[in-house]
């Protein structure tokens, strides 16, 4: 038995220290934010500060309009998030409750649209939202990403295990098409419209390309492009964009810790098998 | 179907799935055609049609396959070292002891994924950093003398594979778990019952049956690597790095559209990226469909 012991304990052991190995960035990346200069410069391999400070958060929330930042980030990955939920839906929904002429045909195509990726469009995507006037707004971040075939995808999945009975019984009963989806379709599938919504608050909280093509001006940025805006490279400040990457973690954290790790899981290991 | 006569339902599906198609044409169908369009011109601007110069020149424009080299390369880093450890540390966290604590881990290493792309590159070209970087003080413990990570063009590439390796681990754990859930427990008993070792049993059963998950998550590597931006460009502090070592196509795009305003050369290399991603993409999934068919 002391060799399956070993084996155990080599596992657990190889485990333990790969996960360690993973949690050191973030180590430096809070210790950094509380540590003074001097600290930083002297003692690169503690990750923890001597002196703990605020300083570097003071320094910037002067040198950065933080909040103004932080509530558009905020406001466009919420409406993408809730945008995302409704409309992919709605989509899952016809494509998994009805058949219809064609549905095959346009199911492969919403399928299709995967393989085309997003740089595709990125310039004529830029002159059409600048011939609009839709620069330096919200729009052009918020409803490129509302609707997509992996999230349709996604909701679609867990749709199709809703028993069919249940929707027709709903028809006999005298409900519209519209209510047969507010009051049966949706319930069931909240697991797949909650991850779908999860995702696209994440990919849009942590989204660097569109706002810094998009939100030009200082106030309408959203903190990722705001807290590279700091890289000073006249003066040697390295606290304060760790400091604004740092809080800009937080919410997605807070996001993984009350919704649980186990949600996100299996949401995201459900494209996979399929996929 | 007895519902099928009235006519309320032979319109909703359509009226259902209608926000995709809509949302396609004006977000996605009528940028490709218009970007086409603009590919087409040349010029700042002065715009002048010059039918398919742009394309002629992209393809013989040294940087643009020069970001594609470094596509290439970070393509290698991820199919070579970023997937099989995390098929190792699947293999690991899926033995069955381990699965009570199999979130606990899988949360550490999949946190660095959700982590913005703009935190992790400022993070890491911290740790980068040639005087007072973790890394390099890390070395020097054991004697290494420092080393330029993000000055010399020969390790930035690595240095960006490193950082990779570190976000994006997690997420190609979580998929190597939910293929290896699919396997049964019993398959491997008997396998080893049998007389299989260890490495006959990954490679006659658990590889092979992973096969579908696997022309998944190598297609993800490969599109994943090729349209790099955010994390190099900042590791880079805002550009191509040195000699272009970290230059990758969608940020030769963007520096030639709205650091040059050349948008007819800059959708040019768009659609010979798409184009090229494309046919590789159909390659790769045809190559694992191939095989899955032999066996």
């Amino acid at each position: 038995m002391t060799g399956r012991m070993f084996h155990r304990f080599f596992i657990y052991a190889s485990l333990a220290i790969l996960s360690f190995l993973f949690c050191v960035p973030f180590l430096f990346m809070v210790g950094t934010s509380f540590k003074k200069y001097d600290d930083i410069v002297r003692a690169p391999l503690n990750p923890l500060p001597l002196a703990p400070t605020l300083d570097n958060f003071i320094l910037l929330f002067q040198k950065l309009p933080f909040w103004t930042q932080f509530f558009n980030g905020m406001f466009i990955a919420v409406s993408v998030a809730v945008l995302a939920m409704v409309l992919n839906a709605l989509v899952a929904f016809g494509f998994s409750r009805y058949d219809f002429k064609f549905k095959n045909v346009l199911f492969t195509i919403v399928i299709a649209t995967i393989l085309i990726p997003a740089q595709m469009t990125l310039v004529p995507a830029f002159v059409m939202f600048r011939n609009w006037g839709w620069l330096d707004t919200f729009y052009p971040v918020i409803l490129p990403g509302a609707v997509s075939a992996i999230n349709i995808f996604l909701i679609r999945q867990v749709m199709g295990s809703v028993p069919r009975e249940l929707y027709e019984s709903a028809r006999v009963d005298g409900s519209s098409e519209l209510g047969t989806f507010l009051r049966i379709a949706v319930p069931l599938s909240m697991s797949g419209i909650g991850i779908v919504g999860l995702l696209s608050f994440m990919a849009s909280w942590n989204d660097y390309l569109g706002p810094l093509i998009f939100l030009t001006s200082e106030h309408k940025m959203t903190l990722a492009v705001g807290i590279t805006t700091m890289n000073n490279p006249y003066k040697e400040d390295y606290a304060s964009p760790i400091t604004g990457a740092c809080l800009m973690a937080i919410p997605v954290l807070i996001l993984l810790s009350v919704v649980g790790q186990k949600y996100f899981v299996s949401g995201l290991s459900a494209g996979a098998v399929k996929g | 179907m007895p519902f099928k006569s009235s006519t309320g339902i032979k319109i909703a599906p359509f009226l259902f799935i209608l926000p995709f198609f809509l949302h396609q044409a004006v977000f996605n169908l009528y940028p490709t055609i218009y970007g086409f369009w603009i590919s087409l011109y040349s010029g700042v601007s002065k715009l002048t049609f010059v039918w398919f110069q742009n394309y002629a020149y992209v393809l013989e424009d040294e940087r643009f396959w020069k970001s594609m080299l470094n596509g290439v390369k970070l393509t290698c880093g991820s199919l070579f070292i970023v997937l099989p450890i995390a098929l190792g540390v699947a293999l690991l966290i899926n033995q069955p002891f381990v699965e009570r604590r199999k979130g606990m881990f899988a949360t550490f290493f999949f946190t660095p994924n959700i982590t913005s792309a703009v935190a992790v590159a400022i993070v890491f070209s911290f740790i980068y950093n040639r005087e007072i970087g973790i890394l390099n003080s890390f070395l020097g413990l054991f004697g290494v003398e420092s080393i330029a990570w993000l000055e010399s063009p020969k390790w930035t590439i690595p240095a960006l594979i490193i950082m990779v390796t570190w976000r994006y681990l997690g997420i190609n754990i979580l998929y190597f778990l939910a293929g290896l859930q699919n396997i049964p427990h019993e398959l491997i008993e008997a396998a080893k019952i049998d007389g299989a070792n260890a490495i006959q049993r990954l490679w006659h059963i658990t590889l092979p049956l992973l096969r579908p998950i696997m022309t998944f998550i190598v297609f993800q590597a490969i599109i994943g690597s090729f349209s790099m931006f955010a994390e190099a460009y900042l590791l880079a502090n805002n550009g191509g790095g040195p000699n272009d070592s970290l230059l990758f196509p969608t940020m030769y795009m963007y520096e030639q559209a709205f650091r040059f305003q050349k948008f007819g050369y800059s959708s040019a290399i768009g659609y010979v990226f798409t184009l090229i991603l494309l046919i590789v993409g159909l390659i790769q999934i045809k190559l694992f469909q191939e095989q899955d068919d032999r066996r």
